[in-house]
């Protein structure tokens, strides 16, 4: 405790306290604007962190994360437009509660139980990660193996599209880092012989071209590129009571501790990610209401349930990454990527080894909540011309941000290129109906997969030790589980499907 | 063919080329695995999963209910995609030739012109923003960030 009350002060002081509002601003902009996601946002940010100290960057990044959860709450009342996926719940009822005359309320509501959801979460993520990295100081090589199993097999279990295209996406991206030297004896191999592929492909500039890259051609696709009228008008009145607004939140805790619950718990499995928990946290919201008919209709109960779940998440997939060294989803991917550029790594010893950065993360965290509130109450002033701002001229500027991003890791031009590659690829993906998650965590997880395999194998020639040892065999029993349960889903999901289109079939022949 | 069931068959054709490959890694005495090894693994999965992908595509039933519904939606426009592809790729092979300044501000430019309403009223705007953002990102990365950006023939 006392060790993250010194770090609060220590991030108090001028350099850190500028790069943190920073941060949270750039989010909070970038969150704001359809189109442009919290991963692009972090993407952005990343050039600008390189040069900076490691605690100063990770606070810039927290800032951004916090600040972009909350941001993409502006579009979505005022516009009807979610500013990022984490934001589509938001839309369902802060849009019509803004178009009823209280924009004010609708977005107010928003920023508060964003602010709240978010900093209940902190104190999980502090308990939580410290914990889990204590447990994990037990874990061998074969804990290891058996645990990135687990998590590659639920971030493919879990995508959306097909199963095996999620483990296609996962497996091809364990590929990616087979290319290159292997990382025990260093010996090239699958270059042919190509001096490009000698060292590799670096995992940022996959990154950053696989969501950025991808998401601005599918963005491109889309004719017109402006947005839509508000039908608010010029003059909408954002002055709100905030007591009010706080109150009202608080009026409705069973709400506000779920939705809280679950934004933390998606936060915690790898890869899922904000767009998730705020539609499942505003489904739980409905399913538990006394009155569900409202919802839709500009009731404030949507709004606190999707807000305080997308910024639990951010507290959640902190915990995952800190404890494990596992991203959480594409952002946490992005400051892992950035810890180990500073030669920091995360895992278990993480926080024992490192535990001033890991508890200024902590302290970042709680602290970038209030700075969000009183940094997205002035954004509105401007938010509505920002927000409008039209795609072709926002994506050249995009891209070339991300260029400069991937080109800055290590100033040379086959960064670039690996970003084109990547970027391409991403977005075949994306048209061809493969998610793009698994690949990324492939890309993170191949080495690890590799290194702790051949060590295990190197330790104990025993390799019944992977199912006998208790933490490994649990590990490696819940991803047949997950992935057994995922077929199941898919298969009845897919029944149900088949008998609607029998009756539709029905119909029309009858 | 499917589209599925074509990618599949490009993903055992790329597994094939790159077993081979595996199999030219010289293998170091006194390790119980190879370089090779951890690659090999992999692609095997991968070909298992694509023969597993070419299968379901095969007896998948097309829904007619669902291409309707498909069909419903605002036609994608690839016409913006295919000039956003091949003006960023221009532009990445131009970075090291003519220099970050001069190509950016003619990346920004023609591709918002590409992609925008191509409005000949909008062109001093359009030139007045990939200026701004050119000469922007080259004193903030150069001179405050000290990233040195790609220098060519221009600038």
């Amino acid at each position: 405790m006392d060790l993250l009350w010194n770090t609060l002060l220590a991030i108090i002081e001028p350099k850190m306290f500028l790069s943190l509002c920073a941060g949270t601003l750039a989010g909070i902009v970038g969150g704001a604007i359809p189109g442009i996601t919290i991963t692009m946002t972090i993407i952005l940010t990343l050039p600008f962190t390189f040069g900076m100290p490691p605690l100063q960057g990770l606070a810039t990044m927290i800032g951004v994360y916090v600040g972009g959860s909350a941001g993409g709450l502006i579009s979505a009342c005022l516009l009807g437009i979610p500013g990022t996926p984490s934001a589509i719940a938001t839309t369902f009822d802060g849009f019509p509660m803004a178009r009823k005359g209280q924009p004010g309320r609708s977005v107010w509501l928003g920023i508060w139980a964003s602010c709240i959801g978010g900093a209940l979460a902190g104190f999980p993520l502090v308990i939580g990660a410290v914990q889990l990295a204590r447990l994990a100081l037990d874990f061998g090589p074969w804990e290891y193996f058996s645990l990135f199993i687990l998590t590659l097999s639920i971030v493919a279990s879990l995508s959306e599209q097909s199963l095996v295209k999620g483990l296609i996406s996962s497996v091809f991206g364990l590929l990616v880092t087979a290319i290159g030297t292997d990382p025990l004896m260093a010996i090239p191999r699958l270059t042919f012989g190509w001096e490009f592929l000698r060292t590799g492909f670096p995992f940022l500039p996959i990154l950053i071209g696989v969501f950025g890259l991808s998401q601005i051609m599918s963005d491109l696709e889309k004719s017109g590129g402006t947005t839509e009228e508000t039908g608010l008008g010029k003059g909408a009145n954002m002055k709100v009571s905030h007591r009010a607004i706080i109150r009202e939140i608080f009026a409705q805790p069973v709400n506000l501790i779920r939705s809280t619950l679950v934004g933390l718990w998606i936060g915690i499995l790898p890869a899922v990610g904000g767009s998730a928990a705020n539609i499942l946290a505003y489904d739980q919201a409905k399913k538990g209401s006394k009155y569900p008919e409202k919802f839709g209709t500009g009731i404030p109960d949507g709004i606190i349930a999707s807000e305080s779940s997308n910024n639990a998440n951010v507290g959640g997939s902190l915990i995952t990454m800190m404890a494990f060294g596992i991203p959480g989803d594409a952002v946490t991917a992005v400051m892992l990527g950035a810890l180990i550029i500073h030669g920091i790594q995360p895992g278990p010893l993480f926080v024992t080894t490192n535990a001033p950065i890991a508890y200024g993360m902590f302290a970042v965290y709680f602290l970038a909540h209030p700075i969000m509130v009183i940094l997205e109450g002035w954004f509105l002033r401007f938010a509505l011309p920002v927000v409008k701002l039209p795609l072709y001229i926002l994506s050249p500027v995009v891209l070339v941000l991300c260029v400069i991003g991937s080109y800055a890791l290590n100033n040379i031009i086959e960064n670039v290129w690996t970003f084109f590659i990547f970027g391409t690829l991403g977005y075949l993906m994306v048209k061809t109906g493969f998610p793009l998650a698994p690949i990324i965590l492939g890309v993170i997880l191949g080495d690890q997969i590799e290194t702790n395999y051949i060590r295990a194998v190197m330790t104990d020639s025993d390799w019944t030790l992977f199912f006998t040892r208790p933490w490994s065999g649990a590990m490696l029993v819940l991803s047949v589980v997950s992935f057994v349960y995922s077929l199941w889903q898919r298969r009845r999901a897919a029944k149900r499907a088949g008998a609607k289109v029998e009756e539709v079939e029905g119909e029309v022949e009858f | 063919m499917r589209r599925d069931t074509a990618i599949g068959i490009g993903l055992l054709v790329l597994c094939a080329v790159l077993y081979w490959q595996a199999g030219l890694v010289p293998v170091p005495p006194f390790i119980p695995i190879g370089p090779s090894f951890y690659p090999r693994v992999m692609l095997i999965f991968l070909a298992g999963l694509a023969v597993w992908l070419i299968v379901e595509d095969l007896f998948k039933k097309r829904s007619p209910a669902g291409e309707a519904k498909k069909a419903k939606g605002p036609a994608p426009n690839y016409r913006r995609v295919l000039w956003g592809f091949s003006i960023f790729l221009g532009y990445v092979a131009c970075l090291d030739l003519i220099g970050f300044v001069t190509s950016t501000f003619l990346f920004i430019l023609g591709l918002s012109w590409a992609v925008g309403p191509r409005n000949a009223r909008e062109v001093p705007k359009l030139a007045a923003v990939a200026a701004g953002t050119a000469l922007a990102c080259y004193l903030l990365f150069e001179k405050y960030l000290y990233v040195f950006l790609p220098r060519g023939l221009l600038f």
